[in-house]
């Protein structure tokens, strides 16, 4: 088990070096002159060259991503340009709004998800696990910018009982910041719990006609014993590749949601550092949302191996 | 007494016509058929005609009702709604159709050329998926976009890299598992190169499996594009698209919450569509994934 | 005798397709019955209607007796006190009977705790008590206990299977198919373990086999269905001496059967078509870790023979002994590590791409699965014409398609078969099918791989019959792989015997199998299933018993 941790452990250094890589090439390489892209067109030559010194542009290319690399290490992220703070200051706060908004989505999802998916598949082909399985697949289909529209029209425009966007932060107003991210949780988790309803619904009914849960039957137990003890523990191994996936597109749902909501977070800061062509911040916090996800990768990955055994062994 | 004999999930057998009629006795396949052909229909159509010209812009006619003359009502700038979902159709499905093509064209080979050869090639394709993975479509569409500026096709691409490793996996799983059928051996010993089999024997026999994963990938496409047109990285005016309308539309929507609920509308009926389709087409096709969901 | 159990008139439909009809049988204390048929006769649905765990919307009417008790208007829970404590089961296939994901402690201790209401450590001491029944005592030195079921061999797994199903002395035991997915010599063990728990425990047992050998063997009385009704019953000694319905006696003979012997002689002093010199195949096996050295598997060690021209050779061995990976070498798909293979006098692995596809028409396959073998997408006419790819500058268009229709009569099927698809065809036919395939090309060899292992008796017969016949009629020579001694016997000149990757033995047929010299040989022909050997056995017992 250790021994797999460690191997996972390899693969998640090297696939974050290949990323950063990536996020290298595809912000400082492929533009040309960084500067430029950040200055626009109009700009003028000793602004340019002040620039260029400034990013430290004139250094060749492979001593500009290891200094990246090494900075970022020690937390230096840089110094946005149009805010003129560090990166790392800027990441600091505004992760205080997307983790919570990312994990509580995440929660949530799992927390409507899971016994709706066991319910189905325990009535199976029941005009319950139709109706279900229809609302899910609706479900599916809505963007969670829609609902988030439709959930601000209802609550803050008609019934005006939550706030239709803004953050007033956690040490102003704690319940306040709570009561700003639950309409922002509830449009990124609907969608994603109704793919997890009918994806542990699925494995789960899968599970269900494998040959050990007819042996447990045989030993005795009840179709409810059988059920929990030998279904739903092993259909929980596809539900947790949905759920590092299902991560991934929550992280990509807050830029959109942070958006909508005028949420101060890590989404909000990527979309306005493009905007501004801010590309330092671009750089940094890519980096950051992309090792985030490939840590999940590996937490799910992980997770895996302690429920199925067979997976310890296999490097 | 089958001793070693091991336990493959069934081929689909092949018989087209007992395959359409139990077509029409699927209700997903049906009401998903029925709502991408209208979607379809739209898109296609508008290309030659719609009610209104959308690029003109007359305040006199601002947030008009339903009305037989502005069908579905008028927005801020006097556009006409009906008109502009039409367009919108044309929008979310070119796009989603490319990114889709594009995912399938570089992705499918890719997978194909791993299940073939075990080894160093292998493990940089399936490495390279992962590391496409970790960066979620609309991040890389951010970055992409941020870079070259927005517009359609950047979205294109930037949605249609991260279906490259949705194929390449399935493409991939697919050849795995018919690997050690028998089969393979035989056309192996009938002096067949892996090339023509891979042609012969195993395209044909995923086939199905590349089917249903492209309708689905085709409604993910359309959920993508709309994010990145909410956003203002997609599609840019004067052509429509659903994600734009709907951004318009939320600064309205304490005024006129109607301009919200079209364009939801369609991105769900399209969604829907092409997720029923994929549903139906995976029962109809593959017996052995009835129950699955990708 | 006390009657434990007893079905009384058990008609099953399911979806309104009738399964059994009208199934009576009872199960005495200590005794065993067997339940014999081919596939498809509702042996397996008696199995589960006795549990009481028949599939959704099957449909079911008659009586099943328990302790006064009738079973079938029995409610779920009340059957959940019923099920592992006085009825238990054991099934086919041990890998997927057992949860991968939790011990083999776990899941034996289950059961008792949830019957006798035990405390987790009280359930693991008696768990302990119920491997060594089932001959795992050495085991559980090793920390068997906290194993998982892939970490186990396919026997011990069937032992763990046994284990659930008597861990609360269970008074009905149901076994179906208990050994089908297991070698013969662990077949041996497995039911020798099963006769002495039921005769040491006074369980009454059901026993359902397709296998007329291992019935006769193990069963007091034997039962004989057919499309769910059952035909014939009687003790077992006297129903086999006086058979009387007509399938019953078909399925007698062709469990005996032994295709016509061959009419005249091998010439052996010719040159060898096939010569296998010192070849040697390893894989390697994934590392425990990098610090340690890859190790690596032998599956093939440096084994050598020779075929000669129309001779049959039998390859027969255990799973995992190498035999299918030395037939893939032969075939020309994997590469020898070492040694070498010569074919009419040329290495297919030196030799030049076109010198390579002209030795491949001389050598094809036939394969065990006849639903794998085919591309379910190919009319019966591509897939037997699939290897005139090999000829595929010298043939016409419709010299091939005569070509293909020539074969399949050869095989007994029509030329109008050329246009259907493989699944409108039934086991044997496919089996037909693929042979036609291996003969398209004209070879002078055919590596035949369990060619029938996964057919029922009757159509099994039939296939050993056109091997037969078509070694007499056309002359070509055979590889005949199998791990079913009767089959090997019944077909071939010469046999080798492979354990381990190794040969062990190796000489003329019938020599080597009534006079085997290599202790390993030994055990495999005493392990394998024997019908008459079986009931001469039990008559000598029977004979004791009366004197």
């Amino acid at each position: 088990m250790l021994w797999f941790a460690f191997l996972r452990l390899i693969g998640l250094l090297t696939t974050l070096l290949a990323a950063s890589l990536v996020i290298f090439v595809v912000l400082e390489v492929i533009p040309g002159d960084p500067a430029e892209v950040m200055l626009g067109l109009n700009a003028q030559p000793d602004t340019l060259a002040a620039l260029r010194a400034e990013l430290g542009l004139n250094a060749p290319l492979s001593t500009r991503y290891v200094n990246w690399l090494l900075g970022m290490l020690q937390g230096e992220f840089g110094v946005s340009y149009t805010y003129s703070v560090p990166v790392s200051e800027l990441i600091g706060e505004r992760i205080q709004v997307s983790l919570p908004l990312a994990t509580g989505a995440l929660i949530l999802s799992t927390v409507i998800a899971i016994p709706i998916g066991v319910y189905s598949a325990r009535y199976h082909g029941k005009v319950i696990d139709t109706g279900i399985m229809s609302i899910a697949q609706i479900g599916i289909a809505i963007p969670n910018f829609w609902i988030a529209i439709l959930l601000v029209y209802v609550f803050a425009i008609v019934l005006r009982v939550l706030p239709s966007g803004g953050f007033p932060g956690w040490d102003v107003s704690f319940f306040g910041s709570l009561q700003a991210l639950l309409l922002p949780v509830i449009a990124l988790a609907l969608p994603q719990a109704s793919i997890l309803a009918r994806v542990m619904r699925s494995a789960l009914l899968d599970v269900l006609h494998e040959d050990y849960i007819r042996t447990a039957r045989a030993k005795g137990l009840s179709n409810k014993a059988t059920l929990w003890r030998h279904g739903v523990r092993n259909a929980l191994i596809p539900v947790l590749t949905i759920l590092g996936l299902q991560f991934s597109f929550l992280i990509a749902g807050t830029v959109i949601i942070e958006n909508l909501f005028y949420l101060p977070g890590l989404g909000r800061l990527i979309f306005q550092g493009i905007t501004q062509r801010d590309l330092i911040v671009v750089k940094s916090s890519v980096m950051l949302l992309v090792a985030l996800t490939i840590f999940v990768t590996f937490l799910v990955d992980i997770a895996y191996a302690a429920i199925d055994p067979r997976l310890r062994r296999r490097a | 007494m089958n001793q070693e004999l091991p336990s493959y999930p069934p081929l689909a057998s092949f018989d087209e016509i007992s395959i359409w009629k139990k077509a029409f006795h699927s209700r997903s396949f049906v009401i998903g058929a029925t709502l991408a052909l209208v979607i379809l229909i739209a898109g296609v159509t508008s290309v030659f005609w719609t009610p209104y010209a959308i690029d003109v812009l007359d305040v006199s006619k601002r947030l008009k009702p339903m009305s037989s003359e502005f069908w579905f009502g008028t927005d801020q700038y006097g556009r006409d709604i009906f008109s502009m979902l039409m367009v919108g159709a044309r929008t979310s499905i070119i796009v989603a159709l490319i990114a889709v093509g594009i995912g399938m064209l570089i992705g499918v080979p890719l997978g194909l050329l791993a299940a073939a050869q075990k080894g160093f090639l292998e493990e940089l394709v399936m490495r390279t998926n992962d590391l496409i993975f970790a960066f979620p479509s609309l991040l890389s569409a951010v970055l992409i976009t941020s870079i070259f500026g927005p517009g359609t096709i950047n979205a294109v691409i930037a949605i249609g890299i991260f279906n490259i490793p949705v194929f390449a996996r399935v493409a991939r799983g697919g050849a795995l598992s018919l690997s050690g059928r028998e089969f393979l051996l035989a056309a192996r010993l009938s002096g067949k190169s892996s090339f023509l089999i891979t042609l012969e024997h195993i395209i044909p026999n995923i086939a199905n499996l590349l089917i249903v994963q492209a309708t689905i990938q085709l409604s993910l496409a359309i959920l993508s594009e709309a994010g990145l047109s909410y956003l203002g990285l997609g599609t840019q005016p004067p052509m429509a698209s659903w994600g734009r309308m709907l951004y318009e539309a939320q600064t309205m929507v304490a005024f006129a919450p109607q301009l919200a609920l079209y364009p939801g509308f369609a991105i769900i009926f399209s969604v829907l569509g092409f997720n029923l389709l994929g549903d139906g087409l995976r029962d109809l096709l593959d017996p052995k994934m009835r129950r699955r969901v990708a | 005798m006390t009657s434990v159990f007893s079905a009384t008139d058990l008609c099953v439909s399911i979806s309104g397709k009738p399964i059994l009809r009208n199934v009576s049988f009872d199960l005495e204390q200590g005794k065993i019955l067997g339940l014999v048929g081919e596939s498809g006769s509702g042996k397996s649905m008696s199995a589960l209607s006795a549990m009481q765990l028949l599939p959704e919307g099957a449909h079911q009417i008659g009586d099943l007796m328990f302790e006064g008790k009738n079973l079938t208007r029995a409610t779920d829970t009340e059957m959940t006190h019923v099920r592992g404590k006085d009825i238990s089961m054991v099934f086919q296939e041990p890998l997927t009977a057992l949860n991968p994901t939790r011990t083999i402690g776990e899941q034996v201790a289950e059961g008792l705790r949830w019957h006798q209401g035990l405390t987790r450590k009280e359930a693991m001491d008696q768990t302990i008590d119920v491997l060594e029944r089932v001959g795992l005592g050495l085991g559980l030195e090793y920390g068997l206990i906290d194993r998982f079921p892939h970490q186990l061999s396919g026997g011990q797994r069937q032992r763990v299977v046994i284990a659930i199903a008597i861990a609360c002395k269970p008074k009905v035991l149901i076994a179906d198919e208990p050994t089908t997915a297991l070698d013969v010599t662990v077949q041996a063990q497995i039911l020798t373990l099963l006769k002495d728990i039921v005769r040491k425990e006074q369980m009454a047992m059901l026993l359902i086999s397709h296998d007329l050998a291992v019935v006769a063997d193990m069963a007091d009385t034997v039962a004989i269905m057919k499309d769910g009704v059952i035909v014939e019953r009687g003790p077992t000694c006297e129903l086999f001496d006086n058979l009387s319905h007509p399938y019953s006696k078909k399925l007698f003979e062709t469990s005996n059967h032994v295709p016509v012997p061959r009419q005249e002689p091998v010439d052996k002093i010719t040159q060898p078509l096939l010569k296998v010199s010192n070849v040697l195949r390893e894989y390697p096996l994934p590392r425990a870790s990098i610090f340690t050295r890859r190790q690596w598997h032998r599956a093939v060690q440096h084994v050598s023979f020779h075929v000669a021209p129309r001779q049959s050779m039998g390859l027969v061995g255990e799973s995992g002994c190498g035999k299918s990976t030395l037939a893939r070498t032969i075939l020309g798909l994997t590469p020898p590590n070492a040694g070498h293979i010569q074919f009419l006098g040329k290495d297919p692995y030196s030799v030049s791409r076109k010198d390579r596809q002209d030795l491949q028409l001389g050598i094809q396959a036939v394969f065990q699965d006849p639903y794998g073998s085919f591309d379910p997408r190919h009319t019966v006419e591509r897939t037997v014409g699939e290897p005139l790819h090999l000829m595929r500058n010298e043939l016409s268009r419709s010299q091939r398609k005569k070509r293909v229709h020539e074969v399949l009569e050869s095989v007994g099927l029509s030329s109008a078969d050329a246009n259907k698809y493989p699944h409108e065809f039934s086991g044997g036919q496919r089996q037909r099918i693929a042979i036609a395939r291996a003969l398209v090309t004209n070879p002078s060899l055919i590596v035949a791989d369990e060619p029938v292992s996964a057919l029922d008796v009757s159509i099994r017969a039939q296939i050993l019959d056109l091997f037969a016949d078509l070694r007499d009629r056309l002359g070509m020579a055979y590889l005949f792989i199998s791990h079913d001694l009767s089959a090997v016997q019944a077909i071939t000149d010469r046999v080798i015997v492979m354990n381990a990757g190794r040969i062990v033995e190796e000489g003329p047929t019938g020599e080597v199998f009534s006079n085997p010299k290599h202790p390993y040989t030994r055990i495999l022909v005493s392990a394998a299933p024997d019908l008459n050997e079986a009931l001469r056995k039990r008559r000598e017992e029977e004979n004791k018993h009366t004197h």
